[in-house]
């Protein structure tokens, strides 16, 4: 800890250092709340900027985008339902239910608030454990992955909504979509059609934004034709106390999750804000359901997303093994300033400028706040505008960012069919997230449990032998087991209150004859039997 | 207009408000609509005439060696689960009560028929986007979908499209380095 007072010491002694993080929060936001446009994509851009820059200034400026561009990612996520970067997926869940609802200033805030909160413990975590974390980390090897590829895929049950063989079937829309490519251990062509733009398999992002954003787009219109009514404002301009205090457990326990799963490498972002979601969703407070603009959702998949971040720079920085594609080019970064990563750097003449690293990423999650904090009345005025002119600004966003990643038009045609999936699956009440869930476990499922197999020879048995597998499995038992334990108490729950309904119906029937004092004629007592009558038809056909 | 169900599905297609969220588990009305169980009973065909299409073309793929289950092991288990899941939704659908639908069929069919149109739009703004260039393609596309959305002021629709088109075209063009489908116009207007 000292040595990172020490980086905080450096850092508040340079005013330049502080405005580089600032003005890179800043334009990380920004790129963040551009679909299309990811955080590891604004790194990239900015990385050849920073070899002119001494190292601090580069680096800061490189991790200070990764930390705004993440925060970023939840801005249109919240207000349009199209999220900025696949961080945000699972942002939209509880977030555009928020903003429908009338409460998008609340959801920002609680997204900015938890994003920040996410971003600095794992920040603390890093500076005060990296290089003893990173060990245990190298643990994870094929079998783990595959088993939490798996225990990802168990996230299916807690965002399948109320038909759990339709979440199924998205996800495996997801899985099936994952497939189409080159296979990932012996190159063989899978579902490709011969077309050689397809070798590498769809991409994530113009997938998300079809799902996402231009589903959205089919739903607006659709409902601007049937006259539905746009979202209000409740004239809030942040999170109300209440909802900051049923947050708080969600945003611990979404800081701890995302910094878990940043640690382990090859996850990212959007695996740790599901994960976190669905964990949270097993602990439910409050009177609102999750994917109806409950805010912990909102608040668990957020502080992870950010939370990834700084776990993934631990075995970045202690064993030079980039967590996800973002710490990738700051990889990169730190090579080029001449810092090697490994246990020395924490060591001699080095450790001043990664500490100094570190309180940058500190000093960012704090910028990130404050920006995201100002920026809400501007931000929220997006709801505000007419469909006729959210319409066209979603549809731009969206056929730009899905060309802008690849910067080829079969990616904006990807969309445009993901797009009309997602209406269709939307409008036949499926849920559509777990598409991407199963998009982004499919490949890491498939490419672990070959190689678990190849190493094994064959013997299955690796995926239950080993402690942290064994460790994923009883998580998943107890998911698992979770969800059937819930459902089956909402189905008593609900067969009660039809109890209820149709006993307060016979009452009312025997009420009406009590009433009338023997002087009821036929016709009354039949129309009281006939309204008992079908209450009870009616409590009977919803038990069934 | 009621609830239909905590599905996001359905949620997303519900617009009306309620701030505190307290009656989100009021009157949940069971069952499917008839069109609903036309869609899932499609849904299902569609799947599985995937799973067989999958099913028949892993047979081509070369078998694993040293332990690796090969190429078409994942894709067959996928195909497998997708008949299953398929049954499983088609049992369930044709099992669950129906029940009559919120909104006049007439209404819902024009909705569908006015989305369908949108789509066809994007997609043929998708083909033109290189043959016409990003400006004037995004901009006719913008201010069509404007107009479908219900855009009331032509002039200001048509405003929107070609501002938003013109600044996103110096942004992703100029700034990001994205080399967007260049038109004569474009090279004109700075992109």
């Amino acid at each position: 800890m000292e040595e990172l007072l020490v980086g905080f010491g450096a850092l508040f002694s340079s005013p330049v250092l502080i405005a580089a993080i600032a003005g890179a929060v800043a334009a990380g936001i920004v790129f963040g709340a551009l679909p299309g446009l990811t955080a590891t994509m604004s790194m990239a851009l900015f990385l050849p900027f920073t070899f002119f820059m001494p190292p601090e200034v580069g680096l800061s400026v490189l991790m200070g985008l990764f930390v705004g561009g993440i925060a970023g990612g939840s801005i249109p996520a919240i207000l349009l339902n199209v999220p900025g970067t696949p961080a945000s997926a699972a942002t939209v869940l509880d977030g555009y239910q928020m903003t429908r609802k009338g409460r998008a200033a609340e959801a920002l805030g609680i997204s900015f608030i938890a994003s920040a909160i996410g971003g600095l413990f794992s920040a603390l975590v890093m500076s005060a454990a990296a290089p003893l974390i990173a060990r245990a980390a190298l643990s994870f090897q094929a079998p783990e992955f595959f088993v939490l590829a798996i225990y990802g895929l168990s996230i299916i049950a807690a965002v399948a909504g109320d038909s759990l063989v339709k979440g199924f079937i998205a996800g495996l829309i997801g899985l099936i979509v994952g497939l189409v490519g080159l296979d990932p251990i012996t190159a063989q062509q899978r579902f490709t059609f011969g077309s050689y733009e397809l070798y590498n398999g769809l991409s994530l992002i113009p997938v998300l934004i079809g799902v996402f954003g231009l589903t959205q787009v089919f739903v607006l219109i659709n409902e601007s034709f049937t006259g539905s009514k746009l979202p209000t404002l409740s004239g809030r301009k942040f999170p109300t106390w209440a909802d900051l205090k049923l947050s708080a457990t969600a945003i611990l326990r979404g800081s701890l999750i995302g910094t878990a799963v940043g640690i382990v490498p090859g996850t990212g972002t959007d695996i740790g804000a599901f994960l976190s979601y669905s964990e949270t969703k097993r602990w439910p407070k409050g009177k609102i359901p999750f994917g109806q603009g409950n805010p912990q959702g909102v608040a668990a998949a957020d502080s992870a997303n950010n939370a990834v971040v700084g776990g993934t720079m631990i075995p970045m920085f202690t064993l030079g093994i980039p967590g996800d594609a973002g710490s990738a080019v700051l990889l990169g970064g730190l090579l080029v300033a001449g810092l090697t990563p490994g246990p020395d750097l924490f060591v001699g003449e080095q450790a001043g400028t990664v500490y100094t690293l570190f309180a940058s990423v500190i000093l960012a999650n704090i910028f990130v706040l404050a920006f995201g904090l100002l920026g809400i009345r501007l931000f929220v005025k997006v709801v505000r505008l007419p469909v006729a002119m959210i319409v066209p600004i979603i549809i731009l966003l969206c056929l730009v960012g899905a060309y802008a990643i690849n910067n080829r038009m079969m990616d904006v045609w990807v969309a445009l069919a993901f797009g009309v999936l997602g209406y269709i699956l939307v409008k036949f009440r499926f849920p559509v997230s777990p598409i991407i869930l199963g998009l982004i476990l499919g490949t890491l499922a498939e490419s672990n449990y070959r190689r678990a197999m190849t190493f094994s020879h064959g013997d299955w048995t690796v995926f239950f032998t080993r402690p942290l597998s064994i460790a994923f499995w009883v998580l998943i038992i107890v998911s698992l087991v979770y969800v059937w334990h819930l459902s089956r108490k909402q189905k008593i729950a609900a067969r009660a209150a039809l109890d209820v309904l149709s006993g307060k119906a016979v009452h009312e029937a025997e009420e009406d004859k009590r009433t009338d004092d023997g002087a009821q004629t036929e016709g009354a007592e039949q129309a009281a039997d006939a309204r008992a009558d079908a209450h009870k038809s009616d409590a009977d056909e919803r038990r069934r | 207009m009621a609830r239909t169900d905590s599905s996001e599905a359905a949620t997303q297609l519900q617009p009306e408000h309620d701030p505190a969220g307290e009656d989100a588990q009021d009157a949940v009305p069971v069952g499917n609509t008839r069109s609903d169980k036309i869609g899932a009973l499609s849904i299902a065909a569609v799947l599985i005439i995937v799973a067989v299409y999958i099913l028949m073309e892993t047979t081509t793929y070369k078998p694993g060696a040293g332990g690796d289950p090969g190429a078409a092991a994942l894709p067959r288990l996928m195909g497998i689960f997708a008949i299953l899941a398929a049954v499983v939704l088609i049992f369930q659908t044709l099992r669950s009560p129906t029940r009559k639908a919120t909104s006049p069929t007439r209404d819902g069919f024009r909705a569908t028929g006015r989305v369908v149109l949108m789509m066809v739009v994007v997609a043929v703004g998708i083909t033109l986007l290189p043959l016409l260039g990003y400006f004037l393609t995004m901009s006719a596309l913008l201010y069509v979908s404007g107009f479908m959305a219900g855009a009331k002021r032509w002039w200001a629709n048509l405003l929107v499209a070609l501002i938003s088109s013109w600044v996103t075209l110096l942004l992703f063009s100029g700034i990001f380095s994205v080399p967007l489908p260049m038109g004569p116009i474009d090279h004109l207007i700075g992109g």
